[in-house]
């Protein structure tokens, strides 16, 4: 493959306008990503839960704290978020909802759906 | 470059199936597990236990857990191959991810085989 090194390059990311079934997809990469690195703590928090009476309490504590209930309300939303896009994916993979009309609204549905989920749990959590 | 020295088609196709069989897996589990937890709220730590070491259940926890990282690790595969060139940082960057990554097995499995244990 021989690359033409005089090819105009144009990746001004403020100009280039993203819809709203590119940031979906955009997200569900950025959430996985963010949602792996959250795995240690999670893996923690799990240990320490089984580390007797104890460590049980030291668990719920931390996340009862004001932090802690911070962390889960982000967790959630990092994780419905990719939850419902995923979903999204696997309907694609299905050949639903492929059409551009459809794609846009299961996007923004799973806008929606996140955002309401997140809702629920920050007004329960915070 | 001819299309010989790509690889096999069909190794992208296995990564592209475990990728969509790992999510249906953590789909369900996460569901029941969340569902579980608010219908019925455990509040004391010998329910807590008694609910993830029961034999069923911890052998699900212990799929759930594995199950994630190999997800995570398809989910970065795909993000490194796309964003960075090959031969550079890509094969460090694939190399530390995938270490990282067996290390949080090893612990996952440390956690449901040994702190779980009955």
């Amino acid at each position: 493959m021989q690359n033409n090194k005089h090819r105009p390059v144009y990746l001004n990311l403020l100009a280039i306008h993203l819809p709203i079934t590119g940031l979906v997809s955009v997200l569900h990469r950025v959430t996985g990503v963010l949602a792996l690195l959250l795995v240690p703590a999670a893996l923690a928090l799990l240990q320490r839960s089984f580390e007797g009476e104890s460590g049980y309490a030291q668990a719920r504590a931390l996340l009862a704290s004001p932090a802690g209930r911070l962390a889960a309300v982000v967790a959630i939303w990092l994780m419905t978020q990719h939850f419902f896009s995923g979903l999204r994916h696997l309907l694609l993979d299905l050949d639903i909802g492929v059409a551009l009309a459809g794609a846009r609204r299961s996007a923004a549905a799973v806008f929606l759906a996140s955002a309401a989920v997140t809702l629920l749990a920050a007004w329960r959590l915070l | 470059m001819s299309a010989r020295d790509l690889g096999s088609a069909r190794a992208g196709l296995n990564g592209w199936l475990a990728q969509r069989i790992t999510a249906l897996y953590l789909a369900g589990f996460s569901l029941f597990a969340t569902l579980r937890l608010l219908l019925d709220p455990i509040t004391d730590y010998p329910a807590w236990r008694a609910w993830l070491s029961g034999g069923a259940m911890r052998l699900a926890l212990a799929v759930f857990l594995l199950t994630a990282i190999v997800h995570g690790w398809l989910g970065v595969r795909s993000v490194l191959m796309d964003y960075l060139h090959p031969g550079g940082w890509r094969f460090s960057a694939s190399v530390a991810v995938g270490l990282g990554l067996l290390a949080l097995a090893l612990w996952s499995v440390q956690i449901v085989f040994w702190d779980l244990r009955p």
